[in-house]
């Protein structure tokens, strides 16, 4: 993982491509917040064994240890989903289950070995929320964009505003646009700041 | 569906780039090398069979269906210990194996085993639809790198630049992809 200002931008330009199969599955509020939250409770178990973990463990096998961790956060995480709401389940299991190898998770299971190592590592925990806050924007926005209005319940809203919003293209485009929307807006503040 | 229907449908409307968002990493502009293509449409083929019968034959069975991410885990970490083996016996084609976007290759493994075991159940069509996944991801990578390098080339606004510009062509890429669904496919190949 890159530090200092540069390496902290382009890494977060990384993490934006690695949390978009997540932005891109959550289509609406449900979905978002069923994500966001399994997001949350992986992220945060597989960043929390890899902190906890001894250096000694070793590099590779303290990944492996933390990453099956996550896993198994996301398969019980799953199992309250589909006892909660089944036909959820059905609907999602698949985006579901790919949260522990997405690469903000995989890069939170990386062991700490040196203090500046740890210091990331709890950075990156709390990179979590931010994450996960993220996809249930997403979610949403899209949701909000697609038919104009939020349903709470299944099978969402009759309503249609921008129906492209609630496909996989729509997500991109809208991925797109925020980045760019954020990029200017940075560039601004550096510029009001110079 | 046969398997021209499900080449076709993952190169277009169920394509793994632009249906789940895998977007490839910065610096991959879908160039690899033939053998890199070969290992990972390979490696694909046969995580999608082995993950589709552990869900379908023993995971489904005893409704453990939440359990399928712990058995991916588990295979990565035994195919993990193979490169490692690799490594030790032939220290030259561990080196042609390796990858150094891997976590991006693992997600794109992960999702073709998880898009081809939801739809199909027979061993044929699970290394068909992996391989099917794997190509068609590769193809659409290489699509969008073809149209970043054009890019560079046009007077792209400076807060376009770089990912916005990546992720607003890619969905461009899905909206022409989309067109082509699942039941226009079925009509014509069965």
């Amino acid at each position: 993982m890159a530090h200092g200002s540069d390496g902290g931008r382009f890494a977060a330009w990384g993490m934006l491509v690695g949390l978009s199969p997540l932005l891109v599955s959550a289509d609406s509020l449900r979905m978002g917040l069923a994500l966001g939250s399994i997001f949350l409770v992986v992220h945060s178990a597989t960043a929390a064994v890899a902190l906890l973990l001894p250096a000694s463990f070793g590099k590779a096998r303290g990944f492996q240890f933390a990453l099956l961790a996550g896993a198994v956060a996301v398969s019980l995480s799953a199992s309250l989903v589909r006892l909660l709401d089944p036909f959820l389940f059905e609907l999602a299991s698949a985006r579901l289950f790919i949260v522990p190898f997405t690469i903000p998770v995989m890069g939170a299971a990386a062991l700490p070995v040196t203090m500046a190592d740890r210091e990331v590592a709890l950075e990156r925990l709390i990179h979590g929320v931010g994450y996960a806050a993220a996809i249930i924007i997403m979610g949403t926005g899209r949701e909000l964009l697609a038919s104009g209005a939020i349903s709470r319940g299944f099978p969402g809203t009759t309503t249609a505003l921008l129906p492209l919003m609630s496909q996989p293209a729509g997500a991109l485009i809208l991925i797109g646009l925020t980045a760019a929307a954020f990029k200017s807006i940075i560039a601004g503040a550096k510029g009001q700041r110079a | 569906m046969s398997i021209i229907g499900i080449s076709f449908y993952f190169a277009f409307g169920g394509n793994l780039l632009v249906q789940w968002g895998l977007m490839p990493g910065n610096d991959v502009k879908g160039r690899g090398s033939a053998w890199h293509a070969l290992v990972f449409v390979s490696a694909s083929a046969l995580a999608s069979l082995v993950i589709g019968l552990v869900y379908r034959y023993a995971l489904t069975p005893w409704g453990l269906e939440s359990m399928a991410p712990v058995v991916f885990a588990l295979l990565l970490f035994g195919a993990f210990a193979s490169l490692q083996l690799v490594r030790t016996l032939a220290p030259s084609l561990h080196e042609a194996l390796a990858d150094k976007n891997s976590f991006q290759v693992t997600l794109v493994l992960y999702a073709a085993a998880m898009a081809t075991g939801e739809r199909f159940s027979s061993p044929w069509h699970l290394l068909g639809g992996g391989a099917a996944a794997v190509l068609g991801y590769l193809a659409a990578v290489c699509f969008l790198g073809a149209i970043i390098e054009r890019l560079e080339l046009e007077p792209v606004p400076e807060s376009f630049k770089g990912e916005p510009i990546r992720f607003l062509s890619a969905g461009l890429i899905a909206l022409a992809f989309s067109g082509v669904d699942t039941s226009l496919l079925t009509g014509f190949f069965g």
